[in-house]
């Protein structure tokens, strides 16, 4: 089965978890910026939770499909039709040899994940698939682009799947994020209203704030960080790091936002406004095991 | 010598010591992460070092903040008695052409410096550098220390092109530019050399804690290379 790329979208590319273990060598850990996303649409789609996906921003691309095959989106509601006739998020989609997908204006989000079933067949670079952000040239796909295609081993077979309502990723934009102080942080630091600046992208989100440099902090020595760092720059502005990130900076990391809400960050759009809410660890650690829960009960469940 | 921890959140913890860009410094920095890789601590998903600092990333949910401390203050309480001598794991040597051509920056740097282009050639690869870290770019090394009659600052416009192999300078670190890349470094020369091939199974030519020395060539030499390097890597 070939899925082809009629229209290039705003920012296409086939994503997987990323590389864990590369951070040392200057290669940022990269992966779908929704994982939780990503493993939904895989989930609908009868495939293992780090199968590769494509991963689409804001616009998505034209896309035809060769042959019947199962799919399903998740993430940013992107308005899907098929063959122009709306579709829904979140559930196992049949289709036929031919059939177009398109889509509209973006309802929520800015990340949707498109997972056929069956195994891709696509080149990986450190055991990844996913692409950098930059020059760098590597012997897999970078950005999708119109007229490219994606083979795959489709599953024969389709299976009605919907996302159970406890698993679905929030569909309102998150007006908060917590975090977590960081080494370069101040404890009197608190709830940080922030605005997304339309220059961000899977490097990071830019944002708009009122904050001032804390103390002394504005000579560092490079020192790692990491997706869901909060830089605070000399100009003030907050840099919130993404998956694609440097691995390291010199900028103050006044804080971290907490790994359960990674992916609802991901998902805010260019002009949103969000408050950064100041945590504990312990909430943070809290937060974690509820996703892990709900990680699990969803790859318990048997149709 | 010791370390403090310092959260970055939940899921990573942060060993900052003395904030100093010094081999002395660095050697703690390697120590612990060879000895912390040794123990294979069950958990622990990254180890990342730097100049200074070495950031853990690891599982909450199977090693907790407080079971990952008691093991690393042990540590800390132990490095007093680890030997602090990089273990030099290999030395690379770099051939340079500091011809004006691949330069773009010389006059700039000959003018804040007041060397003359023999001096600052001479100067740049007269010392044997540590790759302290690497970040930035995949396999951009951040090379030092820097003889100080080099020191410049950082350009306060970056460039928005800089070419792969370009070796530059800012403040007291050196490096190589792995891939093409906007940057506001100083560009003083180039390598034939790559620093970064992604289709070999190691893409890196830097390590962390490698040492480098960088050989100047001439024009010829450079351009030879080249084809040799293209060669090489078509056969």
């Amino acid at each position: 089965m070939t899925l082809t790329i009629e229209k290039s979208g705003l920012g296409t590319s086939i994503q997987d978890v990323g590389r864990a273990n590369w951070q040392h060598m200057g290669v940022p850990l990269g992966g779908a910026a929704d994982s939780w996303a990503m493993q939904c649409a895989n989930w609908l789609a009868g495939n293992a939770a780090n199968s590769p996906v494509l991963e689409m921003a804001l616009f998505a691309p034209q896309i035809t499909f060769s042959a019947a095959c199962t799919i399903a989106l998740c993430g940013a509601d992107l308005s899907f039709k098929i063959n122009n006739r709306p579709i829904a998020i979140n559930a196992s989609i049949q289709v036929n040899a031919g059939d177009i997908l398109t889509s509209g204006l973006p309802k929520f989000g800015c990340y949707c994940y498109l997972a056929v079933g069956g195994k891709w067949q696509v080149s990986r670079w450190l055991n990844s698939t996913s692409p950098l952000t930059g020059n760098a040239i590597l012997p897999i796909p970078t950005l999708l682009q119109k007229g490219d295609t994606i083979t795959i081993d489709a599953n024969r077979y389709f299976e009605a799947k919907v996302l159970p309502l406890w698993a679905i990723p929030s569909q309102n934009a998150s007006t908060t994020v917590r975090y977590t102080i960081g080494p370069e942080g101040d404890e009197n630091l608190h709830d940080i209203p922030m605005t997304v600046l339309p220059n961000s992208n899977r490097m990071g989100l830019r944002c708009a704030t009122a904050l001032t440099l804390p103390k002394a902090n504005s000579e560092m020595i490079s020192s790692p960080v990491l997706p869901g760092t909060i830089q605070l720059t000399p100009a003030g502005q907050c840099i919130v790091l993404g998956v694609d990130a440097q691995t390291t900076g010199g900028y103050p990391r006044i804080g971290q936002v907490i790994a359960a809400d990674l992916d609802a960050l991901a998902q805010l759009p260019p002009h949103a406004a969000f408050t950064l809410k100041k945590v504990d660890v312990e909430t943070a650690l809290a937060a974690l095991k509820l996703k892990a829960e709900v990680e699990s009960r969803l790859w318990a469940l048997r149709f | 010598m010791s370390f403090i921890l310092k959260n970055l959140g939940e899921t990573a913890v942060l060993l900052e010591f003395e904030q100093r860009i010094s081999v002395a410094i660095y050697s703690q920095v390697v120590a612990v992460q060879s000895v912390l890789k040794a123990l294979n601590v069950v958990g622990i998903e990254a180890i990342v070092p730097a100049y200074a600092s070495v950031l853990i990333r690891y599982n909450p949910l199977v090693i907790s903040a407080v079971e990952l401390s008691i093991i690393l203050q042990k540590l800390n309480d132990k490095l007093t008695e680890v030997k602090t001598e990089v273990s030099i794991s290999q030395c690379i040597e770099i051939p340079v052409c500091y011809s004006r051509e691949f330069a773009p920056d010389l006059d700039a740097v000959m003018q804040h410096t007041n060397l003359s282009q023999a001096e600052l050639v001479r100067l740049h690869s007269a010392q044997k550098y540590t790759v302290f870290m690497l970040g930035f770019l995949p396999g951009f090394g951040y090379l030092g220390p820097l003889d100080s009659q080099l020191f410049c600052p950082r350009k306060t416009v970056p460039a928005a092109t800089i070419a792969a192999g370009s070796v530059a300078i800012a403040g007291n670190q050196t490096a190589v530019y792995p891939i093409e890349s906007p940057g506001g470094w100083h560009v003083i020369g180039r390598t034939p050399l790559q620093l970064f091939n992604p289709t070999l199974e190691d893409p890196f030519l830097l390590h962390p804690s490698d040492t480098v020395v960088f050989k100047p060539i001439s024009d010829a030499e450079f351009y030879q290379l080249e084809r040799q390097y293209a060669t090489n890597q078509s056969a």
